[in-house]
Parts: C-alpha cells; structure tokens; sequence
C-alpha cells in the first residue's frame, strides 16, 4: 500500500515529512540525526552511541528529559548505528506539543552536565559488557570487522573498540560532537498521525523555527579499497561449538546490487526452506544453526554467512561445505520461484511493518536520507525489479574467494 | 520569529481523562463446536489466526515434551516431508510460529490475507497430522542440546532458569528447565501421544484478526469445522507447589565473567485476584518502565547496570514478581541491596501524588498505543478469554489503573514487596 506524505524544509535546514494516518489516536515523532559511528576519530570510537544517552541527560531548559514525556503518556527510545542516530516518541495525539518542545530544547543545546556523562559512561560500560564481553561469541564482530575492513570506519561497532575509549571520554568531547552533528541541517523531523503539513507546519516553525542552523557537517570517509586477497582469522575462547563467520563486500544501500544482495540473503538464510539451512542443517548437518544476511549500511557493507558447527565437525571442511551451496548460486540461476518466494516475504515484511505507526515514521526519516522520502513507495518496484540474470551475476561480483573474510571461532581446549 | 519561553512546559491531556473501550469481539462456533473468536480491524491487508491448544508445560507428563513437540510439529506430515511443509508456507512469506508456554501452545499464523487460501490447508494438515519421525527428532535433539550448551554459559540464562526453579521446584510446570538429560531422552511414542492428547481439535480455539471478514470465517468453517471432535472428559490436572523458603544464592558460572546476572522473586497474585490492575500500577512504579524507582536508582544514578527491571508473571495457576538485571560484578552486592532498599521505602511511605499521578499517565497513555491495531486487540481479547474473563474486566482495569491511590499501593508493597518472601541469585 503506497504511503502518503507532505513534506517541507524549514529555513534552518530541518527536513520535515508529515505522514497521515486517521485511524490512529497516537503520534509518532522521529527525529533522525545523520551521524553514526562511521563519522567517530578512530581514538574515539562509541562516542555517536555514548553520545545518544547523553542525549537523555537534560537539555538546555529542561532538566530531565523523561519524565515530562511519560506524564504526557508518550514513551520513547533511540538507536545508534554505524551510519545514523535515531530518537523516536511515541504519545496521544492531543499532547503532540509535548514532543516538539522536548525534541526541539535538546537540538537546541544540552545541559552538558558532568554528572550525568560521568553516570552514562558507567551505564554504556555496563552495556558493552553485556552484550559483547559476556556472551560467548560476543567479540566476533569486532574481529570481523577488522579483518574486512582496513580503511572504512566500519571497522569499528558502534560500541566502540574497547571499555577505555568510553572511558576516556571528556566533556570537551561531548559539547564539541554537539555542535558538529546536532543541528538543524544535520535532521530529519518526521511526524505520523492523524496530522497533516498545515497542522504541523506552525508547530514545527514554532519550536524548531528559530534553532540556529549551525554549520553543515560534510562528510569525508576514505572508503574502503576493492578487496583483492582472501582473509583469514582465527581466534580462540571459551565458547562450547566452533563458530565460522564469513564476510564479503557488497555494494551500498543506494545501488540496484544491493537488491540483488539482498535477496541472496533471503534465498541463502532466511526461514527453513532457505538454502543453506536446508542442506546445511537438515541433510548434511554441518551445522546447528546458520544465519546469512547483510549489515544493510549505507555505505558498501557486507554480507555475511555465520554458523554454529555441529559436534564433531571441523572448520575447514564446514567452510567448504558453504562453499559448495554458495558456488550453486553462481553455477546457475536460481529457480523462478525461489526467487518468487523471496520477493513475497519481502512484500510480506514490508506489510506487516506498515502496520506499526512508529515503523512508518523511521522508515520515512531513513528515506529522506536515502535522497527522498518517497523512495518508500518504490522499495517493491527496485526488488521486483531484480531478475535471475541480476541476481546470478552480482552473485559472482561478490562472492569470490578474494572478496572475502573469513573468520574461525574455535572453542578453547578446556586446559589451554 | 516571536521567542518563546521554552523553561514552560506545554500544558498536556492527562491520559487518566481519556476513554479506553476495547472493540467488541465476535464469537462463533465452527460447524463442528470449535469456538472462533474474530475482530475485523486495521488497513492493511494482512491477517493473524492464532491456533490455541491446552499444550504446555503443564500438561507435560514427560519432561521437554512440551518444547520438542511445538519445535518439531512443522517438520513433516504424513504427505509432505519438512522441507515441502516450510516451503508451502514460506512461498507466500508468511511465518507460522509455534510457542509452547506454561499453560497454552498457541500456533501463530501470520500472512497477507489473500494468502489465506493456500495456507490454512497446510496448517490443517500440520495440527492433525504432524508426524516427528525419528530422523527429525534426531537432528532436533542435537540441535537443541548445542544451544542449551551455549545458552548455559550465559549468565542471564542460567539465573532464569535457577530463579524459577527456587520458587515453583524443578517438577512443577512453572519451574521446570530445559536439561540435557531429559533432551536426550525425548522418544517419538511421548511426543505423539503427547500431540495427539493435547493438540486434539476438541481443545482448539481459534482467533482471527486482520483484513477478514465472511471469506475468511468460511474458509476456516472449510479446513477446522469439519474436523471429527471426540470429546473426551478432561481430567484436572494439579501440580503442587512447594513450601516457601527464602533462598538465596552465588553462582560463579563462569571464573572470568564481568558481570552477574541478578535474579529477585517471590510468589505473586494473577490476573484472576482484584488486587492484580493495582499490582500493575504498584510494579510499574518500582520497575515496570523507564522512569521507574529501580532504573532510576540504580542505572540513572549509580551506573550500576544498563537496565533493571521488575515484571508480574501471572500464570492460570498462580503467579510471581520477578526482579531482574545484568550488573557490574563487582556491585553486585549493592545493586541488590538497593532493590530490597526501594522495596522497603514503599512499603514505609506512601508514593507522592504526582509520580503516582506521571505512572497512571504513563500507563495509560501506553494502553492508548496497544489498543491501536488488529494484532494488539486480538492478542488483549485472547489473554482475557484465557484467563475466563470478560471484557467488564478490562473495563474495571481501566477504572482502577485511574483511581488507584497512594494508600492502596502502600499497603500492597507491604503485603507483596516483603524482602522476606523473595528468593534471590546471583549469577556470574
């Protein structure tokens, strides 16, 4: 179903999209800042993530930022990436206004207090070691990441490299990201509801209007070169099943092959009549589980395979294993209606999260960065668009030996 | 541009002044007596039908039955192998999802509606003819010990499974935790004997929502009301539950983890009990959201964890309170020392009107959301109809999370926030 929307720029730079939707007693407000963790100083890697908390910190007028929303009966949260910052609200449309007055005070300016860096870096620490210190296999994307990338700073997560860089962090740091990314020409303001242009347009001027606009961030990623040899790692720890992930470079999120690629992933991963699961899992039992999919960045990302062996197998020969069911994929085309299949779970997906108010919302804000808001109405077209022919040839483009990382997560010995 | 004073807060609609209706649901009986409980709703053209039998752990008599036959049952008919029951579903995108819980197995369908056609008969045939032969039991079982091994090395998994175990003891449903003996144990004749007692039409019930109407009602009369019905006496089954003792327990799981993951619970009301809507409003306070008394103590000013939280686990056979989070290791002892810290101030001073007053807004406001859409109305409508309740219930909900006072809560944290009624671990 296509999505309507109205969109405008305000004269402070702030892109802003209005989505309407009459059946709904709810309001979304998304704000998207266009910075990630690729625009970080390599010494300085989680600060765009740590920086999201202290969003929460209070702002220039407004001490604490949650508790006037939740008496408004809004609730709210924000994500960091490698490529972009996103805060979103959710509340009864008669208290929209509380919204704007919040989300407008922080793009304003922040409080900057020490206090709450001092507790954020704590909290952030204690996120980072939930998720990627005390989980088995938790470090493997810092591994991979490294091992694909030499020069993009997609080699780091959006974590950050290590406890000690968010520990570091100084106040200084943190009102100079402010004025670098947090401004009006640097966001996207979209607002779903039963709302339209006219009546957000006052609101908007009235709260956003008169914020400075700032100094356009330009961006300047030295992009990472055409990879021309196969990589290698291997790393050991504590784990109970050896681990293969392998990584290849795919093009960016704004080019006809990452389509192609990304319905690869659906073909090769996705559900249990995929591919590599199929034979993989059930007939060969190389493995106990296996995933493929995308970093889905903007920039060319990667396209992974991961898998858990199963007992007994060796790492060698459940690479050759993948090897063999990927190589298919470039030997002939895939089947009309396999293909078919994983154009409607697509179609599939992209109705189902249609259904979600605060999903239009960020999905709208993310394609105005794309270029245009309106790209969300063409996404089927782009997949329909991909033919067998398409998919088998950006198949051999990028999956060659020598585009790809490989790496091996062997469980430690008990004793070594 | 005028300047505006932005230190002035603009003025809101307290959420507690709204109105709250859930729609009406629509009940029926397929040809054969199977109930169908419908709700046409939403834009899109997408439906859910959930499937609900009387299969969980509470009618296991093997241990892990329950689990092997939710996770086996898509894996293979009398006429179509694994494989071509996932692709018969998975051509169309659509996902059917199999979760046994404590008390139900609900089958989930969820597809585009013009779907529909093509994929109720492939769940007719899974629910009546699932067969779990041995070579899918095999690769199951094998596939579930590697993850139970993986899961058991996270602490978070590990105090989940001890907690529950403390409370209920490890026979009872509610308390009973995967292990790798038992996996191994699983035997085809248990799982279908289990299948075919506890997945028989005569237990189904069945709720549709989405873009349907009279096709789809139809449709199911075709594939579900022409089922054979043998009904069959049930027998009511009783578990008993332990004595409480308070426990409490250290766990070092792994010498070099960095974190504990700290579990707090005591035996609790359920949805049945009058107090449960006040008992929401109480936990929501203490934990149950961002703003809460323990996210604010003990993430937003000590930076002892990335998130702690409270949650009521009501269940149709009693209930629990639950407080948990993954904390530095080396606080734990203070982290948990100040949840039984906020405990004791609410039950020793009444909570201020206006916090009390900022979690009704909250809560409410937060209903007004899960009230939007067809998938949060059937799924509300499904919880009441469960639990034998009706839709006045949710209307006295409403009423009570609105007029709740500061003395009611007080008295229920004096009677559910008792440090000496909660067993608590700590998991590294």
């Amino acid at each position: 179903m296509k999505l309507l929307f109205e969109r405008t720029v305000l004269s402070n730079g702030l892109r802003l999209i209005v989505h309407n939707d009459p059946t709904t007693p709810m309001v979304a407000v998304n704000i998207l800042y266009d910075v990630g963790a690729r625009d970080e100083e390599p010494e300085r890697t989680g600060f765009a993530h740590l920086f999201e908390h202290l969003m929460f910190g209070g702002s220039v007028h407004i001490p604490v930022y949650d508790e006037p929303l939740q008496m408004a009966g809004g609730e709210n949260n924000a994500y960091t990436t490698n490529d972009i910052t996103n805060y979103y609200v959710q509340l009864p449309l008669q208290n929209l206004e509380t919204a704007f007055w919040l989300e407008s005070d922080r793009m304003l300016s922040l409080a900057f207090s020490k206090k709450s860096l001092d507790v954020q870096r704590k909290v952030v620490s204690e996120e980072f070691k939930e998720h990627y210190l005390n989980k088995p296999y938790g470090d493997a994307w810092q591994h991979l990441r490294s091992l694909a990338y030499r020069v993009h700073p997609y080699q780091w997560m959006t974590i950050g490299k290590n406890l000690q860089q968010i520990e570091e962090a100084q106040l200084s740091d943190v009102k100079a990201f402010f004025k670098k990314h947090y401004n009006p020409s640097n966001a996207i303001l979209c607002v779903a509801g039963n709302v339209t242009l006219e009546s957000i347009l006052p609101l908007a001027e009235k709260w956003f209007g008169n914020i400075p606009a700032g100094e356009k961030f330009h961006r300047d990623i030295p992009q990472e070169p055409r990879q021309l040899e196969a990589r290698h790692a291997r790393l050991q720890a504590e784990v109970p099943a050896d681990a293969l992930y392998k990584a290849w470079h795919m093009p960016g999120r704004n080019t006809q092959a990452y389509y192609a690629c990304d319905l690869i992933t659906e073909i090769m991963g996705n559900g249990y009549s995929s591919r590599l699961y199929q034979q993989l899992v059930k007939e060969e039992q190389w493995f106990s589980s296996i995933q493929c999919y995308h970093t889905g960045s903007l920039d060319p990302g990667l396209l992974v395979v991961e898998g858990k062996l199963s007992e007994g197998r060796k790492l060698e020969d459940a690479d050759a294993a993948v090897c063999t069911v990927l190589q298919k994929l470039l030997d002939e085309p895939v089947h009309e209606d396999e293909l078919q299949k994983a154009k409607n779970k697509i179609a599939t997906t992209i109705e189902f999260e249609d259904m979600n108010l605060l999903s239009r919302a960020n999905n709208l804000a993310f394609y105005e960065l794309l270029g245009n808001a309106g790209y969300i109405n063409e996404e089927m077209e782009r997949y329909m668009a991909v033919t067998r022919e398409l998919l088998q040839s950006t198949a051999a483009e990028i999956l060659r030996p020598e585009n790809c990382s490989s790496l091996y997560y062997e469980k430690a010995s008990p004793n070594s | 541009m005028p300047q505006i004073d932005r230190s002035i807060v603009p003025p809101i609609h307290d959420a507690i002044e709204f109105e709250y209706r859930l729609p009406a649901l629509n009940s029926l009986h397929l040809d054969n007596g199977i109930p169908l409980h419908w709700l046409a709703a939403g834009v899109q053209e997408v439906a859910s039908v959930d499937f609900v039998f009387p299969a969980g752990v509470w009618q296991e008599d093997k241990h892990s039955v329950a689990l092997a036959v939710a996770g086996l049952l898509k894996n293979g008919t009398s006429n179509r192998t694994a494989h071509e029951v996932h692709e018969a579903l998975e051509f169309y995108g659509a996902s059917l999802q199999v979760s046994a819980g404590d008390d139900f197995c609900i089958v989930s369908l969820y597809a585009l509606s013009k779907d529909l056609p093509s994929l109720l008969p492939v769940v007719q045939e899974i629910l009546t003819d699932a067969q779990f032969s041995d070579s899918e039991i095999s690769i199951f079982r094998q596939n579930a010990i590697q993850r139970l091994r993986l899961n058991l090395r996270k602490c978070e998994f590990v105090a989940n499974q001890k907690i529950d175990a403390m409370l209920w003891g490890g026979t009872h449903p509610y308390g009973r935790y995967s292990q790798i003996e038992k996996l191994e144990a699983i035997r085809r004749e248990d799982l279908l004997h289990y299948f075919k007692k506890n997945y028989a039409p005569s237990g189904l019930q069945i709720f549709l929502a989405g873009r349907v109407g009279e096709t789809e009602l139809a449709l199911l009369n075709q594939y579900f009301g022409s089922l054979p019905l043998q009904r069959t006496a049930q027998t009511e089954i009783h578990w008993d539950v332990p004595a409480y003792s308070r426990q409490t327990q250290r766990v070092e799981n792994d010498p070099k983890g960095v974190q504990a993951a700290v579990r707090i619970a005591s035996f609790c009301i359920n949805r049945q009990s009058p107090d449960f809507p006040s008992l929401v409003v109480l936990n929501t306070l203490f934990g149950g959201y961002f703003g809460s008394r323990l996210m604010k103590n003990i993430r937003e000013d000590k930076g002892y964890t990335y998130g702690i939280y409270s949650s009521l686990q009501p269940h149709i056979h009693g209930g629990s309170l639950c407080i948990q989070a993954e904390v530095g290791r080396e606080v734990t002892e203070e982290a948990i020392a100040e949840v039984y810290r906020e405990m004791e101030l609410l039950r020793k001073n009444p909570v201020g009107e206006e916090e009390l007053l900022l979690v009704k807004n909250y809560l409410l406001g937060g209903l007004l959301g899960d009230l939007d859409g067809p998938f949060q109305l059937i799924h509300r409508w499904r919880t009441l109809i469960l639990n034998g309740l009706d839709a006045a219930h949710f209307d006295r909900n409403i009423s009570i999370y609105k007029s709740v006072t500061p003395d009611k809560l007080q008295a229920l944290a004096q009677q559910y926030l008792l440090q000496e009624n909660f067993s608590e671990i700590a998991v590294v």
